[in-house]
């Protein structure tokens, strides 16, 4: 595992050995592969039409996620050219701790971010650093309320956790942790 | 451990090593419109082909391209030519793409064209907006005259 910066020292993101993208990078590549989501959403067509986000085709599903990706891909872009422009910006607002029983204060928490819209599926997940630096780790489409309901958002769990593991087999940070997701 | 401490150590980690994220971002952005075009017609060859229960190898024997060029069209990242969609369409027997009918109806919002200098042209009819006209008039006029246009052209067919 490799840490790479995405934002000028103060977003970064995990790479595994076994791929060529880090993972921030890898998950906008994918949520702009058609093929990838029309796989994925005939593959859980079942939590796509009839869970929390009501009755949804795969087609729709498909574009949908595809255009919020890209605003999400513009907002990200838009913070980093701010920050770049000089501009004091927080990523501490747009990271929620994973789990609302942590304090989104602690250090080495996890968090997300959530895509714009209001029932958004998209999630980035990251550890929180400390205030304004997170390691991204990872990201999925949730449709399911609880991560550990599906195997590709209970292995983000999973992500996050080595990531944190890591971190700490280098010396960089104290016992308590904290995750993130955007 | 102090905030300062973590940061240096995290830094001497990365070391310099910097995502391509911002570069591929940027393209996606400037290139937006033709990728989202492109996306939409992957979709459509992906749903015909699960419908048909059809493999993108034979699809690429069927236009005699390679298999990892046809991966390449339904990842929705290709910027297709024509000749391309019309070789996929004839494989698939279904229409990826579709040019609106043939004579030109403009659809112009009351915003638009009080902002704006428009001109529509249909055959030898010229119909210009001016601004701050009012369009709904205009814009129902020209579309009768193309109408009519239209009916007079078939009319002076079935004649011949």
């Amino acid at each position: 595992m490799k840490i790479v910066n995405i934002f000028a020292d103060f977003l970064y993101s995990v790479k595994f050995c076994n791929n060529e993208e880090d993972e921030f990078q890898r998950l906008f590549e994918l949520w702009q592969d058609v093929e990838f989501l029309e796989k994925f959403f005939e593959e859980n067509k079942n939590d796509l039409q009839n869970g929390f986000y009501g009755s949804i085709s795969v087609d729709e599903a498909v574009i949908r996620t595809k255009n919020e990706a890209t605003r999400l891909e513009k907002k990200l872009l838009k913070i980093f050219k701010q920050k770049k422009a000089g501009e004091k910006i927080s990523l501490d607002e747009m990271f929620q701790p994973l789990d609302y029983t942590q304090c989104i204060e602690d250090t080495l928490s996890k968090t997300k971010v959530k895509g714009n819209l209001n029932k958004s599926w998209l999630r980035i997940y990251a550890i929180k650093v400390d205030r304004n630096y997170y390691i991204v780790t990872g990201g999925a489409i949730k449709l399911t309320a609880k991560m550990a309901e599906r195997e590709h958002t209970a292995n983000e769990l999973k992500k996050l956790d080595k990531c944190r593991d890591f971190l700490k087999e280098l010396g960089i940070f104290d016992a308590q942790g904290l995750l993130v997701e955007l | 451990m102090k905030r300062e401490e973590k940061i240096e150590k995290l830094n001497k980690i990365v070391a310099g090593q910097k995502s391509k994220w911002e570069e591929r971002a940027e393209f996606r952005i400037k290139n937006e419109e033709w990728l989202n075009k492109s996306a939409e017609i992957a979709l459509k060859i992906l749903r015909t082909l699960r419908y048909f229960d059809m493999s993108q190898a034979k699809l690429a024997e069927g236009i005699g391209v390679s298999p990892q060029q046809i991966s390449k069209i339904v990842k929705g990242k290709e910027n297709l030519t024509l000749d391309t969609i019309c070789k996929i369409e004839k494989v698939l027997n279904t229409e990826l793409i579709m040019i609106p009918a043939h004579y030109f109806r403009m659809q112009l919002s009351e915003d638009f064209a009080k902002d704006h200098f428009a001109v529509v042209n249909y055959q030898k009819t010229t119909v210009a907006y001016k601004r701050n006209e009012l369009i709904t008039e205009v814009d129902n006029e020209m579309f009768i005259t193309a109408d009519s246009q239209q009916e007079e052209d078939s009319r002076q067919k079935e004649a011949a």
